[in-house]
């Protein structure tokens, strides 16, 4: 059994970048036979990419590290970018074995035992393990599940024509490539169960307008599953598969099955090998060293399944990896960014020391493992604040810094004056603050437009309202003595709190708290209210959902934390809504007001979370502060009047409710448009057009419409924003006025396309320079206004790919939004939620 | 912010109360002539000037409409401003010539501004009525989503026909085949029904005016009571009667949403092209009154 | 209740059997029949067992079209249906007596599918709109080339005028702004723009006007009302031509009081013009009553016609006697109708109606003022207005009476019976017994002194007497001095000859005060008080309900036989 120093399983990026730097070394060492191997269970390298789909480009995130491996990598296509990796494994003699599926690892430092499928063994002193997460594929599990028209990965989707295929699962996997297929092919999506449960929300729309499309020869075959694939050479087909749906047994006959049923997670694969995980959630991280070492001596993880999904970041490790087996204590290749992050802390300490220090002190870092920590320090912003005497001197120290950062990738900290505002109330932005040191304020404005200031310490943070709610800032943050702050992009906190329990719900908790204290007992007291915000529950309600029906018993009070509830009752048959709640509400109060039976229902009409409370914690509540009592009997009694005058407002209200159902009651402000009013004119598309690059964001016919309201297909720029779910490049901000737009770091993926609940964006080419609406106007040359512009390089523009567009509300235009400046009649109106009655009044 | 205010009472018809403070004052001007009213007099220019400027910045919409990117006030303000201004120039103009007519250039660019002034008012009752009719008329439902509806009413019509007598199913078929709807600016304007359709199988070109829909209809009414049918075809035929009327009824407000979407567009076919010759005729008007001084 | 399920996406249509309570249909995926479309709603639609039968119901906001209404709520039966955005929901008899009912729901397809013949094609926005931009140029251009382009062609280029006047184009004269006046509106000038407009962008010039009007008089002083600046249009300062229905004349008060507003002083002459705002008792001065003066000059006294106050002021000297009460009322004098005397008997209008033809003694006095001298000799008179022959003709005449012995026996025998009047008495106390001739010459001198001083002459006229002459002039009579025009102003007295009084003479006495006066030294003449009592100027005239009277109804230029205004005012006419 053939021996060796360091044995790298998987040649993802990871394992590919460790095998390169072995290879390096032996050649620097002059040796002839390998030190390493490298083991990769299928027949090509990095067998994930290599499954991308064709043409896909693949993105070099993060852009302010360096690439530190022996293998090049930038941003290309996937094929580029393989054939530059096969160069470089040629190159640098690689030892490499394909082929070589590992199905376990045994023994520990010095003397590890690689078991590989075919029954050999190899012994190595350490284990690199790259193997990512993708794991293999799940087979069909029937008879023919290995014939040779069955795949189970689509690499180009274009390679067919004409031929029917059946794409078999219901996973964003299988939906996208069975779209992908049916633009040239018949394709059958076969789905286990009644609904596409599993997908992405965008992917979900997608495959349902897919199947309801005349113009696709696309159809989903639901409640089914297979029963035998076989060789069929008729008609020209290849294949016939029977499947089993709720009709009775259903054959089709095809060219081509494509199971996309997902993969064996390799985890119970890394738990054989005695590596164990924090938690049992699937997406958890098995527990590593500063050094990726887990907690097998000897036994190394790198790449996605260290918790490293981008492909530089894992090539990085590979390197690093290898050096450190070696006993080079080399510093990673975010050092240096790190240390400009830090440059103005007080301590003059080396960056790895910093970081302990920084995770000793502050409880929510430790929970995390010092990769992640570093991986949060390196996305996030320092603050450290100064007396006014030394700004001059600190920002003096900053600009030396960046003048001498040549390439311009340093972030280093960021000096901000005692007393400076770090947000305002009423500013959208979602950072994310933890102090490291010193204090900070903030004060909110109750109802009397008195201040209420509250002082937080070393260790605590905020921002955490507008984190989870999308909502504005409520209240000022104000820097104080000598304090130094971590301020976390919202993307990167979610990306935390979902990887790692221990830390949403500690964010969860203080959130309750706060919200706790804030709504009820502003001067109650904080252990108190703690206490009391452990007997709460949080409740997370989708769409459509009710939180409680007219009529049933209750004994619960809801505090809204994020989206809006349509409060809406019975009269006469008909559910006419009474008002809505929204974030910092509270509903459902009368239960415990002593008439349990619920007059209303509340309905969610967006993704809505709620604190819930029961009467005692209620109770427990009041006594901390009177004011909550009042508070809530107020908001009790407010609601009762609006109620009073619903019948008079009938028709308003089934406007409102429609408006809801229209998906405005998570917007921040949405375009509605008058009908009573409407000449037709198209103006406002035109406008749209004009103003953004020949396209427009709006499209007012295709919009839904009741009564005099009409709801154009347009942005809502929504509280949560679905589209900011997955934007790989961070591309899509919320302007601190409220707008959402996408700015031009768009990579053209798609995926807001496809978050988009109200598909208000598109994929589009860049547009050539607009001929003026003039020469169009008095010499008819050109395009009209809102066409597309004549593009005569239309190749040229469309080699830049498409990106995506959406409405971004004009926020560059002094006037506001064309759409509504633009309309001769005044029958395009931009509205917010809270405006929605004032509007409807009239009648 | 309110809904259903329309341009006339944009801002508290502000223009409104300045386009009358405007006549009033204009009035007043012409008042204090002691010379028969003329052009020549002091007066006269004055209120010759003003309009002009009027006329001008009047037409001036068609560009601020596609400035789109402009932030000087909103369509809809200047909208209003232009009604309101548009109606004071006729009394402004009238004044201006002091109702001396003749056959001259004078005369005629007046008269120019009068028939953009009235093609005005047309368009702005147009804006004003049409837009809370046609919702009405169309439920809230699109022109693609009505002509979808129509689509499927004669799919359908086939569709029960299918198993129907096939002097039936040909008049069905040829009532469908010669349905008309729409056209050209005109005829869509117009609205006229020249709907036909043959009764006769034998003779598919006989065809007989099918207005409304009304010889199809009457034709399958005095089918249904006929004996010679079966339950089923009795079923078949009611079914087919039930689509039919759908369908007519369908097609009118289609009609009525054609006429009235055109009306919107084409009034302006009139208004546009008049200011424009009437810039030309008004720069002569200047130009000659100065010429032979 | 058990429902057959047949929704149908175009090719293939899924068929299931469906067992619940309510039937939901909707875009929410947990809709029991999930539809899309624009028009779908969230949770769109249920359908519910009711009874034996069914129902639909409509949640929220949304509705369904059904027998083209638009309802919420409706009970369903085997036959019925209802359309959802463009899905069509068909109920159908199951065939099965254990399900309820089929449910048919089928989408239609695009629109592009709608057979040929019925689809309508659309009126495109942009052929809409490029024919605007069409007809606007088309508009435009012809709109130039009628107003502008021909008219200037034909207004350079005389051929092309007459070119286009045959064959009915456009000429300049489209750009007339009004007719002319009808005594310009004359071939040679009529649609000869270029007659009067010789040059572009330059108003006409008086050289123009003066062609035809060079004996204008000018009432208005030129040196000062037509000396704007060095302008040559002059006479557009207040001539307007194209300018119907209005005349020639600028008539408005502005053109005189935009100087007049303020006083002007005259260098040569100590004398300055009033403000005049208009004709009004406040806006226009008091009237200067101008008459005969006697101005004593180094070569004697020259009697100058000079702008005076009011008539109250005045005193005529005329050197005649006339009692104006005396002839008027009819109870001391009659006419030889018996009735009072009028006016008009004596003052009769001349044609201008302005001025008054002069009275004679032939017209006016002789029928009562005979100049008679012998009492014996019934019609036999003097000569009027020749003194110097009174004597003469006396003399022969008592000469002849004396030469012949017949007559002078005959006027012996009278001279006893008759009333001895002054002559014969004389005469006969001097029992003239000599010769003829001296007997003739006494009684001629007698009679003469009688006459002169205190029958005849004497009772019209101022009469002066120099012993020292010769007796052939011993007697002088004074010249009448008769102010002709009061006014420098015109003033025409047929149009005020209107009223309520019963007779002309009383429409007279109205102004002329004649009546009351006694002495011939009385000028009769009103001021200005009179006038406004009917007369205002314009800008009152409405509000008063006066006549309107602007500044040339009175001050008109060109006015033959006026003088000058200012001369006039200043004093500087000569008789």
């Amino acid at each position: 059994m053939s021996k060796y120093h360091i044995v790298i399983i998987g040649s993802g990026p990871a394992g590919l970048s460790a095998a390169a730097r072995a290879a390096y070394h032996d050649q620097q060492a002059g040796r002839t036979e390998p030190s390493y191997v490298l083991l990769e269970g299928f027949s090509r390298i990095s067998k994930t990419i290599d499954e991308y789909q064709k043409g896909k480009h693949v993105m070099a995130e993060p852009g302010f590290i360096d690439l530190r491996s022996d293998l090049n990598f930038e941003i290309n296509t996937r094929e580029r970018i393989l054939d530059e990796w096969n160069r470089g494994v040629q190159e640098s003699k690689v030892n490499i074995r394909y082929n070589a599926e590992v199905v376990g690892v045994e023994g520990s430092q010095g003397d590890f035992t690689i078991n590989l499928k075919n029954g050999e063994k190899i012994s190595a002193e350490f284990v690199v393990l790259g193997i990512g997460l993708q794991g293999n594929p799940r087979k069909l599990g029937v008879a023919g599940e290995d014939l040779s028209d069955v795949a189970y990965t689509l690499s180009d989707p274009d390679e067919f024509k004409e031929q029917t295929i059946v794409v078999i699962g219901a996973g964003d996997a299988a939906i996208e490539n069975a779209l992908a297929l049916a633009r040239n092919n018949k394709v059958y999506i076969v789905n286990r169960r009644s609904e596409f449960s599993r997908a992405k929300e965008g992917n979900l729309n997608a495959v349902l307008a897919a199947i309801n499309n005349k113009r696709l020869d696309f159809s989903c075959i639901y409640d089914a599953g297979v029963s035998e694939v076989r060789e069929y050479t008729q008609d020209g087909c290849k294949l016939q598969i029977d499947l089993k749906t709720p009709d009775g047994l259903k054959t089709i006959s095809c060219h081509r099955v494509i199971g996309r049923l997902g993969a064996i997670a390799p985890r119970d694969f890394v738990e054989k090998c005695g590596i164990t995980f924090p938690s049992d959630k699937p997406d958890a991280i098995p527990v590593l060293s500063s050094k990726y070492e887990s907690n097998v001596p000897g036994l190394y993880i790198i790449g996605a399944l260290a918790g490293y999904p981008l492909i530089k970041q894992a090539m990085n490790q590979g390197y690093d990896v290898i050096e450190f087996i070696l006993g080079n204590n080399i510093r990673p290749v975010d050092h240096e960014l790190l240390a400009a992050r830090f440059a103005l802390l007080p301590y003059h300490r080396d960056v790895e020391e910093v970081i302990e220090l920084l995770q000793q002190q502050i409880p929510m870092f430790r929970q995390m493992n010092a990769l992640l920590l570093r991986e949060l320090l390196n996305e996030s912003d320092l603050h450290v604040s100064f007396p006014k005497a030394e700004m001059a001197e600190a920002q003096r120290s900053l600009d030396q810094l960046v003048r001498n950062d040549t390439r311009g990738r340093l972030r280093p900290s960021i000096a901000v004056m005692e007393g400076d505002f770090l947000f305002r109330n009423e500013d959208y932005s979602n950072t994310f603050f933890t102090i490291l040191e010193g204090e900070v304020d903030i004060r909110v404005k109750n109802k009397e437009g008195k201040y209420l200031t509250f002082t937080l310490g070393p260790g605590q943070f905020f921002g955490e309202m507008s984190l989870i709610s999308g909502r504005p800032r409520n209240g000022d943050a104000i820097a104080k003595k000598d304090c130094i702050l971590l301020e976390t992009p919202r993307r990167t906190m979610l990306k935390l709190v979902n990887s790692n329990d221990e830390i949403r719900l500690g964010i969860d908790w203080v959130f309750i708290t706060r919200a706790l204290q804030g709504f009820f007992a502003p001067r109650g007291n904080v252990f108190d209210i703690r206490q009391i915000a452990h007997a709460t529950k949080l409740n997370r309600y989708v769409k459509g959902d009710y939180l409680y029906k007219e009529g049933e018993r209750g004994d619960k009070l809801f505090l809204i934390r994020s989206g809006t509830v349509n409060l809406q009752k019975n009269i006469g048959g008909v559910p006419i809504s009474l008002s809505q709640a929204k974030t910092a509400q509270v509903i459902g109060e009368m239960a415990l007001l002593g008439s349990p039976l619920r007059h209303e229902s509340a309905i969610a009409v967006s993704q809505v979370e709620t604190i819930e409370l029961s009467q005692d914690a209620l109770n427990a509540l009041f006594a901390q502060d009177e004011v909550g009592r009042t508070k809530v009997e107020e908001a009790a009694a407010q609601r009762l009047l609006t109620n009073t005058d619903v019948q008079t407002y009938n028709q308003r209200n089934n406007r409102v409710s429609f408006l809801m159902d229209q998906g405005l009651g998570e917007a921040t402000n949405a375009l509605v448009i008058d009908t009573k009013l409407c000449v037709g004119c198209d103006n406002c598309e035109v406008a749209c057009a004009e103003t953004h690059g020949g396209i427009s964001r709006l499209n007012r016919k295709a919009g839904v419409g009741f009564a005099d309201l009409q709801v154009p297909v347009a942005c809502r720029h929504c509280e949560i924003p679905h589209c900011m779910k997955d934007c790989p490049a961070n591309a899509i901000h919320r302007a601190p006025s409220g707008e959402v737009f996408i700015d031009d770091s768009c990579i053209g993926c798609g995926n807001c396309e496809s978050n988009c609940v109200y598909d208000v964006i598109h994929m589009a080419y860049p547009q050539r320079e607009k001929n003026s609406v003039w020469s169009w106007m008095f010499l008819g040359l050109g395009s009209r206004p809102g066409e597309k512009p004549v593009d005569k390089k239309k190749q040229a523009s469309e080699a830049q790919g498409k990106k995506a567009v959406k409405c971004d509300s004009c926020k560059d235009l002094s006037g506001g939004p064309a759409c509504v400046r633009s309309c001769p009649t005044g029958a395009a109106k931009r509205i917010s939620p809270d405006q929605f009655i004032d509007i409807l009044k009239v009648q | 912010m309110a809904l259903n205010k329309n341009i006339l009472l944009f801002n508290n018809s502000m223009y409104g109360k300045i386009a009358l403070g405007l006549g009033i004052v204009c009035s007043g001007i012409y008042m204090t002539s002691e010379n028969p009213a003329n052009g020549g007099t002091w007066q006269g220019y004055t209120l010759g000037t003003l309009g002009a400027l009027i006329i001008v910045w009047l037409t001036l919409l068609g560009i601020r409409k596609r400035s789109y990117r402009s932030s000087l006030g909103t369509v809809q303000g200047w909208t209003s401003a232009h009604v309101y201004l548009g109606l004071v120039l006729l009394l402004i103009g009238t004044l201006h010539c002091g109702y001396q007519f003749g056959w001259n250039i004078h005369t005629l660019a007046y008269v120019l501004m009068v028939i953009v002034i009235v093609s005005g008012m047309y368009g702005l009752w147009l804006y004003l009525m049409l837009p809370s009719a046609m919702e009405s008329n169309r439920k809230n439902l699109s022109r693609e989503n009505m002509l979808r509806q129509f689509d499927s009413f004669n799919q359908e019509a086939v569709i029960i026909a299918a198993d129907l007598p096939i002097e039936i199913q040909n008049a069905v078929g040829s009532a469908i085949k010669h349905t008309t709807l729409g056209g050209g600016t005109l005829a869509q304007i117009r609205a006229k029904d020249s709907s036909r359709v043959s009764l006769d199988a034998t003779a598919p070109l006989n065809l007989v005016d099918n207005r409304d829909q009304k010889a199809l209809l009457s034709y399958i009414a005095h089918e249904l009571p006929k004996p010679k049918h079966s339950v089923e075809q009795h079923e078949k035929l009611q079914a087919l009667l039930d689509v039919l009327s759908q369908r007519k009824t369908l097609l009118n407000s289609l009609r009525l949403d054609m006429h009235w979407q055109t009306l919107l567009h084409v009034w302006l076919v009139v208004h546009i092209p008049f200011s424009i010759a009437l810039l030309g005729v008004l720069t002569a008007h200047i130009i000659s009154v100065f010429f032979y001084w | 209740m058990k429902l057959i399920l047949e929704v149908s996406t175009g090719e293939e249509a899924i068929v299931r059997e469906w067992d619940g309570k309510v039937l939901s249909i909707g875009r929410s995926p947990h809709s029991d029949v999930q539809l899309f479309g624009p028009g779908v709603a969230e949770h769109h639609v249920r359908i519910i067992a009711d009874g034996d039968g069914l129902r639909l119901e409509c949640p929220m906001n949304t509705s369904v079209v059904m027998n083209d209404e638009t309802v919420r709520k409706a009970k369903l039966s085997v036959g019925n249906s209802f359309y959802i955005d463009s899905h069509k929901v068909s109920i159908m008899a199951s065939g099965d007596s254990a399900i309820a009912a089929k449910v048919r729901i089928l989408q239609y397809d695009d629109v592009s599918k709608i057979p040929t013949a019925t689809t309508p094609d659309n009126i495109s926005a942009r052929s809409t709109k490029s024919r605007k931009r069409l007809w606007s140029y088309g508009l435009l251009a012809v709109g130039l080339l009628v107003s502008l382009v021909l008219p200037m062609l034909s207004s350079f280029d005389s051929k092309a005028k007459l070119v286009f006047e045959e064959y009915g184009l456009p000429t300049d004269t489209i750009w007339t702004s009004g007719d002319l006046a009808s005594a310009h509106n004359i071939p040679g000038i009529a649609n000869e723009c270029k007659v009067c407009h010789e040059s572009p962008f330059v108003s006409v010039r008086d050289s123009v006007c003066l062609t035809c009007h060079q004996e204008l008089p000018a009432h208005g002083n030129n040196d000062i009302h037509m000396q704007v600046g060095e302008d040559p249009r002059k006479c557009l300062s207040c001539h307007k031509e194209h300018n119907e229905p209005s005349t020639l004349v600028h008539t408005d008060n502005a053109f005189c009081t935009d100087c007049h507003a303020d006083a002007m002083d005259w260098a040569d002459n100590k004398k300055s013009l009033p403000p005049v705002l208009g004709f009004s008792a406040k806006g226009h001065p008091e009237f200067k009553l101008q008459y005969l003066t006697p101005q004593n000059t180094a070569t004697g006294v020259d009697w100058q016609n000079i702008a005076h106050g009011t008539s109250e002021m005045l005193a005529e000297s005329s050197n005649l006697k006339f009692p104006h009460d005396l002839h008027l009322g009819g109870d001391k004098v009659q006419r030889d109708d018996g009735k009072a005397m009028e006016c008009s008997d004596c003052h009769s209008l001349d044609k201008n109606g302005e001025h008054f033809v002069p009275i004679t003694m032939d017209r006016s006095c002789r029928s009562c003022h005979a100049l008679e001298f012998d009492i014996q000799a019934k019609g036999r008179e003097l000569h009027h207005g020749e003194p110097e022959l009174v004597l003469q003709q006396l003399t022969e005449y008592f000469a002849l009476q004396y030469a012949d012995p017949a007559l002078r026996a005959e006027r012996e025998q009278d001279s006893r019976r008759l009333p001895t009047i002054a002559s014969m008495s004389a005469v006969d106390r001097d029992s003239c017994k000599g010769n003829a001739i001296d007997c003739a010459r006494k009684a001629a001198l007698l009679e003469a002194e009688t006459q002169f001083e205190r029958t005849g002459c004497a009772v019209c006229h101022m009469i002066t007497k120099d012993e020292s002459k010769p007796l052939a002039d011993r007697w002088h009579v004074e010249p009448i001095q008769l102010q002709d025009n009061w006014y420098n102003a015109r003033f025409d007295h047929t149009v005020h000859m209107v009223g309520d009084e019963k007779s002309e003479t009383a429409m007279c006495m109205t102004c002329h005060k004649a009546d009351v006066s006694s002495a011939s030294t009385d000028v009769l003449i009103p001021g200005i008080g009179k006038c406004v009592q009917c007369h205002t100027d314009a800008r009152e005239a409405v509000t008063k309900k006066q006549v309107s009277s602007s500044c040339i109804d009175c001050h008109s230029f060109h006015i033959p036989g006026k003088p000058m205004m200012l001369d006039a005012y200043l004093g500087r006419l000569h008789d």
